[in-house]
C-alpha cells in the first residue's frame, strides 16, 4: 500500500468514528459519560507531556483543571461572554497558573514537587470555597451556557461530542508530533539525565516551565470541556486532590510518556465505575487495590502490554513497512551518496587562528566547605591543541572541568572562552559559547534512540519552538531535516553508523562513550571536554578513540582532557598540565612532564616523605 | 495584645505541632530506610483513631488496654503495609511506590468508610473535658497530654537508636543498605521494623489527636500532609528537622488562622511549605545534596 494512503487511512478512520458515534450511542447518559472521559483524556495528555516526557511528577493536575473549569464558567456566566473566548481563557490562565507554580518548584524534583504541587491544589481549592464574590462558594456556578455555532446552540451532549472529539484528536496530534521535535527531546532530555540535558545545550529551567504550562494549559482546556458539558455546574469539591491523583492513576496506567495510553487509561477509569457499579458502597476500595495491582503487576502500563502483543507487533512491522521506515533509510542514504563530501563538510570550527589562546583561566577555586578542592589554577589552552589535564585521584581535576562546563560555580577566578566570561554561567549558556563535554560515568539520554541523543546534541544550532513543533509547520520539518542530516554525518565519523534507531543503553559501553562523544560534536564545539574518555575501553577501542581524537583535532576542534591512561595522555597531547592537591605543579610538552621532578613525587611520592 | 490568648494558642499549637511531629517522624524514618515516601502515613494515623474509638465505645475497654491493643494492632498493619505497598515495588522507580501508598490510603479510607460509616465519631478522653488554667492559661487538657506523651516518645525514640544495638543496627541499614548487608545485618528484618515503628508512631498521633478533633475517614489526609510538609521544612531526612519542623508549622498554623484568615487555616503550611523550598530547599536542618558530575 503507498504511503500516501496510509497517511489517510487514520484521518479516514477517525472522521468515521466520530460521525457514527452518537448513532450508535443514543442515550445520553452514555454520550455525556464519553464526553467526561475526553475531558479527563485531555487532562491527562497535558499530565503526559510533564510526567510521561519530561519526567517531573505533578499532583496538581485536577486543579489546573479547574482553574480551566472555572475560568470559562465565571467568564461565560458573570461577564456574558462568549464560550469560545472562554475556551481560550482557559487554556491561557491555567497555563499562567502551570508557570506560577513552576517557577517556584524548578530546583525541586520528585518528592518535593509532588508535595509542593498538592499544596498548591489545596490553596486552590480553598479559594474556591472561599472567594464566594468570585466563584460562589462551595455552592459552585450553576446554569453555565453551551457553546454556540451561529444560532445553533450545541446543547445536547450529542452535539456537543463533536466540539469534544474533535478538540481531542488535534490534541492528541500536537502531544505526538511534540515528542518527535526538538522541544519534546528537550523535554525528554531533561528527564532522561537533567545534568547532561543542560551541558547538551538545553535551557533546563525554561523547558521544565514550558511543560508545566503546556500541561497546565491542556487541563484547562479539559477543564473547560467538562464546565460547558455534561450537568453544566462546577463546584470546588470536583477539583481535589483525590482528583489530581485519580488523573495521575490514569496516566501511568495508560504508560508513562505514551499518549495514547493515556488517553485509554482516561477512558478505562471513566468507564470503569459504572461497570463496577454494583459494588455499591465497597467500589472505591476496589478501585484503590485496583491501582495497587496495577502498579504491582502491569509495570509498563496498557501501553507497555498493548506494544507486545503478537498483534501490534505484527501491525506495526505492516505499518513501518513503507511508511517512517522508508523515509529513515532515505534520510541515511541521503549523505551516504556524497559520502566524501558528507565527511569533508563536517568540518566544524574553522582551522585557522590555531595557536592563539581559547580559554583562559585565571585564579580558579573552587572550596566545598573547608575543602579546597581547587585552589588558584591558572591555565590556558590554545585552539587546535590538544591539552590534557592530568594529576593523582582527588587532585580536582573533574570539578575544574565541571566548572569550566557550568555544572560549579566557582568560588573565586575567572574563566574566558574565546574572550566571553563564562565563570559562573549556566552550563546550556556555556554549550552555546561553544564548549561541549562528556562525563567521566557515562550520562547519555538512556532511554532515548542513538539518533535521538545526537539530536540533542544539536539543540542549540536549532530554534523550532513550542508552537512550530505542536503544529509540525513546514520550517519545523525543514529544520528538522537538516539536523538530521547533520545527526546521521556525526553517528557514522564516530562509527556508529547503523547503530541509529538503537536504545541508547542497549549499546556496548565502549559504544556509550562514542555516543557521548558524538553528542557533545553535534553542538559543533569549539572548545571540548573530554572527562576521562578511556576509562573502561580495552586496548582495541582505546586505539579507535585515540584515532577519533586526531581527527576532530584536525576538524579545527580543541580538545581539554582529563585522562588517567598515560599512554594515551603522552601520545596525543600538545600540551599538559598537571594538578595536585587543587594547585597546578607542572606545566608543559609531553617530554618535559615526564622529567618534571614534582610531577613524579606526586604520582610516585617521594622518598623523603616515605622516609 | 492579649497574652493569656497568646499562650492558649502557644500550647495549642504545640500540641497539634507535636502530631505532626510524630506523623513527619513516620514519614522521614520510612524515607531514611528505604528511600520511599509514604503518602498513606496521614491513614496511619486515622485508622488507629477509629480502631480505639471502637475498643472505647462498643467493648467499653479501659483506656490504657484500649491503647496498648491499639498498638499491637498498628505494628502488625505496619508489617502489612510493607508486604502489600513497598516489598513487590522495592526495585522499581520511586513513582510506582508513591502511587501505590496513594492507592492504599484510598483503600483504608474507604473501607474506614464501610466498616464505621461516614458519620463522624467522637472518641472518648482520657482525661476530664472541662479546661484547665494553669498560670491563668486555659487551655484543653489533652494538649497537655499530648505534649507529655510526644515528648515521652521522643525520648524513647532518642535512647533506641542511640543506646541499642537494634537501633544501630536500623541506623546502618539507613545509612548504606549494601553495607549492612555485608555485615550480617539482615536488612529486609531492619526495613520491616522501621514500618512497624513507623505506624506506631501514627498510632500514638491518632489516639492523641482522636478526642480534640472528631474521628473521621478525612482526619489523616491533612494531618499526613501537613506532616510531610513539617518534614521539609525541617530538611527532608532529619529527625530533628521532622520534630521542629512539626511544632514549627503547628504553632504557626494556630497565630496565622487566628490574626490573618481563619479560612485559609490550612494553607499556611503549604504557604509556609513554597516559600521554604524558594529560600532554603534543603530546609532547617538538611544538606545539600548536590549530585556529582
Amino acid at each position: 500500500m503507498n504511503i500516501r494512503i496510509k497517511n489517510l487511512l487514520i484521518p479516514a478512520l477517525l472522521v468515521v468514528v466520530v460521525m457514527l458515534l452518537p448513532r450508535f450511542v443514543t442515550s445520553s447518559y452514555w454520550l455525556n459519560l464519553v464526553n467526561l472521559s475526553i475531558s479527563f483524556s485531555i487532562a491527562c495528555l497535558g499530565l503526559n507531556i510533564v510526567l510521561g516526557y519530561t519526567g517531573q511528577l505533578s499532583l496538581a493536575q485536577a486543579a489546573f483543571w479547574g482553574v480551566g473549569a472555572y475560568t470559562s464558567a465565571i467568564l461565560t456566566t458573570h461577564l456574558g461572554l462568549p464560550v469560545w473566548l472562554g475556551m481560550f481563557a482557559a487554556f491561557f490562565v491555567a497555563a499562567l497558573c502551570g508557570v506560577l507554580l513552576g517557577i517556584p518548584t524548578l530546583k525541586l524534583s520528585g518528592h518535593y514537587l509532588a508535595m509542593a504541587t498538592i499544596g498548591f491544589g489545596i490553596i486552590l481549592q480553598l479559594i474556591l470555597v472561599n472567594e464566594i464574590w468570585l466563584t460562589n462558594g462551595s455552592d459552585g456556578i450553576t446554569k453555565i451556557p453551551s457553546p454556540w455555532i451561529g444560532s445553533f446552540e450545541l446543547k445536547d451532549p450529542g452535539t456537543f461530542f463533536y466540539v469534544a472529539a474533535i478538540s481531542l484528536i488535534l490534541l492528541t496530534w500536537g502531544a505526538i508530533h511534540l515528542k518527535d521535535s526538538r522541544v519534546g527531546r528537550a523535554f525528554m532530555a531533561i528527564r532522561e539525565n537533567e545534568m547532561a540535558a543542560g551541558t547538551t545545550g538545553v535551557d533546563t529551567t525554561y523547558y521544565k516551565i514550558m511543560a508545566f504550562a503546556l500541561s497546565a494549559g491542556y487541563a484547562g482546556f479539559g477543564g473547560w470541556l467538562f464546565a460547558h458539558s455534561c450537568s453544566h455546574y462546577i463546584s470546588p469539591d470536583t477539583f481535589s486532590f483525590e482528583q489530581s491523583v485519580i488523573m495521575l492513576v490514569m496516566t501511568v496506567l495508560g504508560g508513562s510518556g505514551s499518549v495514547i495510553g493515556a488517553i485509554m487509561g482516561a477512558t478505562l477509569l471513566t468507564m470503569l465505575p459504572e461497570v463496577l457499579r454494583f459494588l455499591k458502597d465497597s467500589y472505591m476500595m476496589f478501585y484503590a487495590a485496583g491501582i495497587v495491582a496495577i502498579m504491582i503487576f502491569m509495570p509498563s502500563g496498557i501501553a507497555g502490554l498493548v506494544k507486545n502483543l503478537p498483534v501490534s507487533l505484527r501491525s506495526r512491522t505492516w505499518w513501518n513497512a513503507d511508511s517512517t521506515a522508508a523515509l529513515q533509510v532515505a534520510a541515511s542514504t541521503t549523505p551516504l551518496k556524497n559520502a566524501e563530501a558528507g565527511l569533508r563538510s563536517f568540518k566544524i570550527a574553522d582551522c585557522s587562528g590555531s595557536g592563539e589562546v581559547l580559554l583562559t583561566v585565571k585564579g580558579l577555586a573552587k572550596h566545598f566547605g573547608g575543602l579546597k578542592a581547587v585552589d588558584g589554577v591558572d591555565m590556558e589552552v590554545r585552539r587546535g591543541e590538544i591539552q590534557a589535564l592530568i594529576g593523582p585521584n582527588g587532585s580536582g581535576k573533574t570539578t575544574i572541568l565541571n566548572m569550566l562546563s557550568g555544572l560549579y560555580i566557582p568560588t573565586a577566578g575567572e574563566i574566558s572562552l574565546g574572550g566571553a566570561a563564562i565563570a559562573g554561567k549556566k552550563s546550556h549558556i556555556i554549550t552555546s559559547l561553544g564548549m561541549a563535554r562528556t562525563f567521566q560515568n557515562i550520562r547519555l539520554f538512556g532511554e532515548l534512540t542513538v539518533l535521538e541523543n545526537v539530536l540533542i546534541g544539536r539543540h542549540c544550532h536549532s530554534q523550532a519552538g513550542l508552537f512550530t513543533s505542536i503544529l509540525h509547520l513546514p520550517s519545523q520539518k525543514a529544520e528538522e531535516a537538516g539536523i538530521r542530516a547533520k545527526a546521521l554525518t556525526i553517528l557514522e565519523f564516530v562509527g556508529l553508523k547503523g547503530k541509529e534507531f538503537a536504545q541508547a543503553n542497549s549499546l556496548p559501553y565502549g559504544q556509550q562513550r562514542l555516543l557521548e562523544l558524538a553528542r557533545a560534536l553535534a553542538s559543533e564545539p569549539q572548545l571540548l571536554l573530554l572527562d576521562e574518555p578511556a576509562a573502561g575501553l580495552n586496548a582495541a577501542e582505546t586505539e579507535v578513540l585515540v584515532d577519533l581524537l586526531f581527527q576532530i583535532c584536525t576538524r579545527g576542534i580543541t580538545i581539554l582532557l582529563v585522562e588517567h591512561d598515560m599512554n594515551l595522555v603522552m601520545n596525543v597531547s600538545d600540551h599538559i598540565t598537571v594538578l595536585n592537591f587543587g594547585r597546578k605543579i607542572a606545566e608543559g610538552s609531553a617530554e618535559e612532564i615526564e622529567k618534571n621532578q614534582e610531577v613524579i613525587d606526586a604520582y610516585l611520592g617521594t622518598e623523603v616523605g616515605n622516609a | 495584645m492579649d497574652w493569656s490568648t497568646n499562650l492558649q494558642m502557644v500550647a495549642a499549637g504545640l500540641a497539634m505541632g507535636s502530631i505532626y511531629a510524630l506523623v513527619a517522624l513516620g514519614f522521614v524514618l520510612i524515607f531514611n530506610a528505604v528511600n520511599v515516601v509514604n503518602f498513606a502515613q496521614g491513614e496511619f494515623a486515622m485508622v488507629p483513631a477509629f480502631i480505639a474509638v471502637w475498643l472505647l465505645t462498643s467493648l467499653n475497654l479501659p483506656f490504657a488496654l484500649a491503647c496498648v491493643i491499639t498498638v499491637v494492632f498498628m505494628g502488625v498493619f505496619g508489617i502489612i503495609f510493607q508486604r502489600i505497598a513497598y516489598y513487590p515495588l522495592r526495585n522499581r522507580s520511586f513513582l510506582p511506590v508513591v502511587i501505590s501508598t496513594i492507592g492504599v490510603g484510598i483503600f483504608l479510607k474507604n473501607g474506614a468508610q464501610m466498616i464505621f460509616g461516614a458519620e463522624p465519631l467522637s472518641m472518648p478522653r482520657p482525661t476530664s473535658a472541662t479546661a484547665v488554667n494553669i498560670l491563668g492559661v486555659i487551655m484543653d487538657p489533652q494538649y497537655i497530654v499530648i505534649i507529655i506523651c510526644t515528648l515521652a516518645l521522643l525520648g524513647f525514640q532518642y535512647f533506641f537508636f542511640e543506646k541499642t544495638l537494634l537501633g544501630k543496627k536500623m541506623l546502618a541499614t539507613a545509612q548504606d543498605k549494601q553495607m549492612a548487608r555485608l555485615l550480617g545485618i539482615p536488612v529486609a528484618t531492619m526495613i520491616v521494623i522501621t514500618f512497624v515503628y513507623s505506624s506506631i508512631l501514627g498510632a500514638a498521633a491518632g489516639i492523641l489527636v482522636g478526642p480534640v478533633f472528631f474521628v473521621t475517614k478525612d482526619m489523616g489526609a491533612m494531618i499526613g500532609l501537613k506532616a510531610f510538609c513539617s518534614a521539609i521544612v525541617g530538611g527532608f531526612g532529619s529527625v530533628p528537622g521532622a520534630i521542629l519542623g512539626g511544632v514549627f508549622l503547628g504553632v504557626i498554623e494556630v497565630f496565622a488562622s487566628y490574626y490573618i484568615s481563619c479560612a485559609y487555616r490550612d494553607a499556611f503550611a503549604f504557604i509556609i511549605l513554597i516559600l521554604v523550598l524558594l529560600l532554603r530547599p534543603q530546609g532547617f536542618f538538611g544538606e545539600k545534596i548536590a549530585e556529582k558530575a
